[in-house]
């Protein structure tokens, strides 16, 4: 199994400390839940559809990225057996998936409902299910079928016809655009954003006496391929600590990027806010700007001081825990405000 | 030209772990407009010290830092200023064209570039002036980093394998822009290849096992003799 130990590697770590270190988070986090004795009820086909979407996107997000496609192009260029390949990089890739990403949220689950054994066995079964549907879903784009081709599963990033761009001055703006642009994914995980602000009015509503709508500014922070332009691309990394003066010539174009990103998505949903619930005042309008620059500057400041470095997958940085910071910061603060206003 | 003393450093310890420097008691001087070669074996610490100059290195010791005399620190705007890279490595600013990334350098630099049209028919990379960097192939990625470099014409301008990907005609044209590079300031490259260090170099500085073992002056460089000092620590 040498293929299964080169693929292993460049997912988990030379020594596969990545799959240690997230069953052991794994493990932490399901006995502390345990030893807690924090229950809910929690429906049965919630968690199959959560263990069946969530490993199926995480999948998805995997296959695509192009770390992989690099990954993949260094092992296919080599002589190597159809079936030892496939059967090697399906089973990285699924526990990849499985242990890596999904392992967490497992954990959460098993730990908060009560399961029989034969639910907790559908589900591993529903997860490995999603995986394979998954890569098969992926390798239809190749026209190939994933268990009889390695090949199935390289998808290079194809160069779109070669576009002759006649800017001629450096702008940050531009360039952040262009990458969101290029990067499919980015863009509609900022038009699921958009949706997520225009629903969230629906859940919060439900929460009376209390003035919710901070709270809905601090959950559409988490806007995280938008927050990691550094950390996902390390040459630029290098490239503007290198460079004189980029705390501003930078750092001040990209806050003011993500602020109005922020902005754009703070305001749809003060929209539907007020179309579901009712009036919104002019703190509410104080706040959303409030939230959007605080929020985009404290991003920005954790890609220029903590850049996350030693990734092995995109998508290792779109469930980094790095994201969450931002957002629990925001939501303190709006828990703040939220008392301020009720005083 | 009378040559003062442009950089000096004297001990500097660095690496990319506390246990195991990469560069070890590793003294260096440059002058002003001199073109210096750096040349070791794979590992001895070329890029390293590339890296350290660029305040890329967090932790790094040194008995002596000066810049034209005075106390240096690495990471200080105005130093930064003064100096250039362009690593063997380079893929920074993919969704920018050459236009608009010479354009945010120069801005960064505060300063214009100068000689920019000769310098693309000199590489030949004028039909790829407005295309994405995302866009070009690795030769051609090269060459505009190398055009920004020598348009710029910092004080310090360091190469790490500047001839990597080139095409035979812009490695001929690169030869004539780093041997004439003294005139606008200091060139400091990294190279495996003893015709670009032979051609253009006037002092060669061979690096091994974290430091500065050997140095050639003008006369004395020679591919001849260069080859047998790397050559006397090969085992076959």
């Amino acid at each position: 199994m040498k293929l299964f130990s080169v693929f292993g590697k460049q997912l988990f770590g030379a020594h596969f400390e990545g799959l240690k270190r997230s069953m052991a988070v794994a493990l932490v986090v399901y006995f502390g839940l345990y030893f807690a004795e924090i229950k809910m009820n929690i429906a049965p086909v919630v968690l199959y559809l959560v263990c069946m979407t969530f490993p199926l996107g995480i999948m998805w997000q995997a296959l695509s990225s192009h770390q992989n496609s690099r990954n993949l192009e260094a092992v296919l260029i080599l002589p190597f057996e159809q079936r030892e390949f496939v059967g090697s990089y399906v089973l990285a890739m699924c526990i990849y998936v499985l242990v890596n990403k999904s392992s967490i949220v497992f954990a959460i689950f098993w730990a908060l409902g009560v399961w029989r054994p034969e639910q907790i066995m559908l589900v591993l079964l529903v997860a490995v299910m999603a995986c394979l549907f998954s890569m098969a879903l992926y390798t239809c784009r190749n026209r190939c079928v994933f268990w009889k081709d390695a090949y199935a599963f390289y998808y290079p990033v194809k160069v779109k016809s070669i576009l002759q761009r006649r800017q001629m001055s450096g702008n940050m703006f531009l360039y952040i655009m262009r990458y969101l642009c290029t990067n499919k994914n980015y863009l509609i995980n900022t038009v699921g954003l958009c949706g997520v602000a225009i629903l969230l009015p629906l859940m919060l509503q439900q929460i009376k006496d209390m003035p919710v709508v901070p709270i809905g500014f601090g959950i559409l922070c988490i806007n995280t391929p938008l927050c990691i332009l550094l950390s996902v691309d390390r040459d630029l990394q290098q490239a503007i600590k290198m460079l004189p003066g980029q705390g501003m010539r930078f750092c001040v174009k990209y806050a003011v990027f993500l602020a109005g990103v922020n902005l754009f998505v703070n305001s749809l949903f003060l929209l539907s806010w007020r179309l579901q619930c009712g009036n919104i005042g002019v703190l509410m309008m104080v706040l959303a700007v409030g939230f959007a620059v605080i929020s985009a500057v404290l991003s920005v400041a954790m890609e220029w001081f903590f850049p996350l470095k030693n990734w092995k997958l995109e998508s290792d940085l779109y469930h980094h825990p790095r994201k969450y910071i931002v957002p629990g910061i925001m939501i303190l603060l709006a828990g703040m405000v939220m008392i301020i206003i009720m005083q | 030209m009378g040559n003062s003393i442009l950089l000096e450093m004297n001990d500097l310890t660095v690496g990319y772990s506390k246990d195991k420097p990469v560069l070890s008691g590793f003294d260096i001087r440059l002058n002003s407009h001199e073109v210096v070669g750096l040349i070791g074996l794979n590992g001895a610490g070329k890029t390293t010290f590339m890296k350290t100059l660029c305040g890329l290195m967090k932790e790094y010791r040194a008995t002596e830092c000066k810049w034209h005399g005075k106390p240096l620190v690495l990471r200080d705007n105005s130093f930064k200023k003064t100096r250039y890279a362009v690593f063997a490595e380079e893929h920074s600013f993919q969704y920018f064209t050459f236009r608009e990334y010479s354009s945010y350098i120069a801005s960064a630099y505060g300063k214009e570039l100068t000689d920019v049209e000769p310098l693309i028919d000199g590489f030949g990379f004028r039909e790829y002036t407005d295309i994405c960097f995302k866009e070009l192939s690795t030769g051609n990625l090269k060459k505009a980093y190398l055009i920004t470099a020598f348009a710029l014409k910092p004080e310090l301008l360091l190469l790490d394998e500047p001839v990597n990907g080139l095409d035979f005609q812009s490695t001929e044209y690169l030869y004539r822009c780093m041997e004439n590079y003294k005139k606008h300031g200091t060139l400091l490259f990294a190279s495996h290849i003893l015709e670009s260090i032979c051609l253009t170099s006037d002092r060669v500085l061979v690096v091994e096992n974290g430091e500065i073992r050997k140095k050639f002056e003008k006369e004395e460089i020679d591919a001849v003799t260069i080859r047998e000092v790397l050559g006397e620590h090969e085992t076959v």
